[in-house]
């Protein structure tokens, strides 16, 4: 991983403010993602990590203005190289998804048309964006199925999806997302759904082709180990609200905010043992709307009763030796 | 000390439907396990380790090969009665193992109506106090699955399965569906049923981690075979065959934590 210093230098190539999605119909119950802000440099990879309800597969939805209906941002926006998605209408919306931003969903089963060939999946995308010739996008589609580690790709454009394994479509779902050369990729749990043997290759592959073509990626996990081998910075969320964010180093290995330590302590790695057992969060998480004003995690929290907890307005706290790690907690600053 | 359960020997061949080919599942696998003891089976999807956990209660029919429950091979319909009285199995998915139109205390007791133990009012009791044990509310046996949360309904499983006191429990992906802070729970919960009481484990998973944690002894499935099997401190400190190292070199290592 690049230092930190090194990218907060270059280009923001993904701004987003205070991006605040809420429910349709039911006004006065709290957002479902709240406030949330972050910047993607080029060559950089944030890590969203959150549990079920945190609202980290909506907030990634949004960057693409694709929510689901009985969800809407509220507030906020998310500029792509200066551009507002959040203002910009279905034309703009068709000619930016796919080129300028791209996904990739979990399930590559259910993401690729099963009556395409894989030849056809890249060149309806190519298509959508450029005018070129049969020769050109058959050239590009197989460049770009290299770039992905497809093993012989000439061959295997005339395969259909079902022949091919879950780690194989899951490469041509990212050779998709990645042919029009777009700026960001938005990677919603694009490992969960595979086995641990492919998921390290395709690990490797979104952090290379992040590093090598400066794209600014935004990848979305409810594992900690996972963001922690591709991702430079790390955004907690919890019940739709940011809780830590910061270089994934210094989050993973000394995590401040209540909830990230309780992420991390609940969670088994290579080294638990009985002798040092999984501690768990008490309580489960608060239901849809109904997160508590204020510190999101107040009612779960076990250093609620330590230290100077201000439940209804938390505040940010800043790591004083770096700044750009900080949580919404301030029980511990004293 | 002899096997509570054992299997010897197991062939699973599926028959391909139309144009699908005939799947070999499992290709002569061997397996036991002691009373009080816990077990990890892991291997990647499709390598079989889901077919042997449904075979050793008969769920599944093994194409050849024979179940031994308490040393004696398991052939009639009475006999396979005899070891589920022993063998409990919990699935993974606990929006679809548990019935919704039953209450939470229908649902545990069922097991104890259908062996005619004790009075309803004992059944009742037993309930509670099961529902208690995997930290949940006596009064809880009044309400229906459908408000409880994923690990709450997880909690319901291993209810059921234990309120019938087994000397094993098989558990196939369990805790796969769960969020990591609720996951710990039920793996917690689990600790604490084989510590205290005794309960025999049979883990099935593919995360690593997770049958690191929990397990004594783990068995390694790849297409169809087991290609190692040994304790668990020695697999991951000296793994042998090459499928197993590939494995744990696949595991994301993390970052370790410091000062928590």
């Amino acid at each position: 991983m690049t230092s930190a210093k090194n990218i907060s230098q270059r280009n923001v190539l993904l701004s987003i403010q205070n991006l605040t999605i809420s429910l349709d119909d039911r006004p006065g119950t709290s957002p479902v993602v709240n406030g949330l802000t972050f910047d993607v440099h080029e060559g950089e990879c944030v890590g969203i990590v959150g549990e079920s309800g945190s609202g980290k597969s909506l907030s990634s939805l949004a960057l693409l203005n694709m929510l689901p209906k009985g969800v809407h941002i509220s507030e906020g926006q998310i500029l792509a190289q200066g551009k507002n998605l959040t203002q910009a209408n279905e034309k703009d919306l068709r000619a930016l998804r796919g080129a300028l931003v791209s996904m990739v969903f979990q399930d590559p089963g259910a993401a690729l048309n099963p009556s395409r060939t894989v030849g056809k999946l890249l060149s309806d995308v190519l298509e959508a964006h450029s005018d070129l010739s049969r020769e050109a996008i058959r050239e590009r589609s197989i460049e770009v199925l290299k770039e992905v580690g497809f093993p012989d790709p000439e061959s295997r454009l005339k395969s259909f999806p079902f022949q091919l394994s879950g780690g194989l479509r899951q490469r041509v779902a990212i050779a998709m997302a990645l042919i029009n050369r777009p700026r960001i990729l938005v990677a919603d749990e694009p490992t969960t759904s595979l086995d641990v043997s492919v998921q390290k290759g395709i690990l490797q592959l979104i952090r290379q082709r992040t590093v090598e073509d400066g794209i600014g990626c935004v990848f979305v996990s409810h594992d900690l180990g996972v963001i922690a081998e591709v991702a430079d910075r790390v955004v907690i969320m919890y019940s739709g609200q940011v809780v830590e964010e910061g270089p994934v180093a210094s989050v993973l290995t000394n995590p401040k905010h209540p909830y990230t330590k309780g992420l991390i302590a609940s969670a088994p790695n290579m080294t638990s043992t009985l002798a040092n057992p999984l501690r768990p969060i008490p309580g489960s998480l608060p239901s849809v709307g109904r997160t508590p004003i204020g510190c999101a995690f107040q009612d779960r929290c076990p250093e609620k009763s330590t230290g100077t907890c201000t439940p209804l307005k938390p505040t940010w706290s800043v790591d004083p030796s770096d700044s750009s790690h900080r949580w919404l907690c301030h029980s511990e600053a004293k | 000390m002899k096997p509570l359960l054992e299997a010897v020997g197991i062939t699973k061949e599926f028959r391909g439907r139309g144009r699908s080919l005939d799947v070999t599942a499992l290709d002569g696998v061997d397996f036991s396990i002691m009373p009080g003891e816990v077990v990890g089976i892991v291997g990647e999807s499709g390598s079989g380790k889901s077919t042997l956990s449904r075979i050793l209660v008969g769920i599944e029919k093994a194409t050849s090969g024979v179940v031994n429950h308490n040393d004696k091979a398991v052939e009639t319909p009475a006999d396979w009665r005899a070891l589920r009285f022993d063998v409990q199995y919990i699935f993974q998915d606990p929006y679809l193992s548990l019935a919704p139109h039953m209450s939470v205390g229908q649902s545990i007791g069922d097991g104890l109506e259908i062996r005619g133990e004790g009075t309803p009012k004992e059944r009742a009791n037993r309930v509670a106090k099961t529902l208690e044990m995997v930290g949940l509310k006596a009064s809880d046996a009044q309400s229906y699955p459908a408000v409880f949360s994923g690990g709450q309904r997880q909690r319901i499983s291993l209810a059921r399965a234990l309120v019938l006191n087994p000397k094993v429990i098989i558990c196939d992906e369990i805790v796969s569906g769960l969020d990591v802070s609720v996951q710990a729970q039920i793996l917690n919960l689990l600790v604490e049923l084989h510590r205290d009481q005794g309960v025999g484990i049979v883990f099935v998973s593919h995360d690593l981690r997770v049958v690191k944690y929990l397990c004594q002894r783990i068995l390694v499935m790849h297409r169809g075979l087991i290609v190692e099997t040994n304790t668990t401190e020695n697999l991951f400190s000296n793994p042998q065959h090459e499928y197993t190292k590939h494995l744990l070199s696949c595991v994301p290592a993390g970052l370790s934590p410091s000062g928590i």
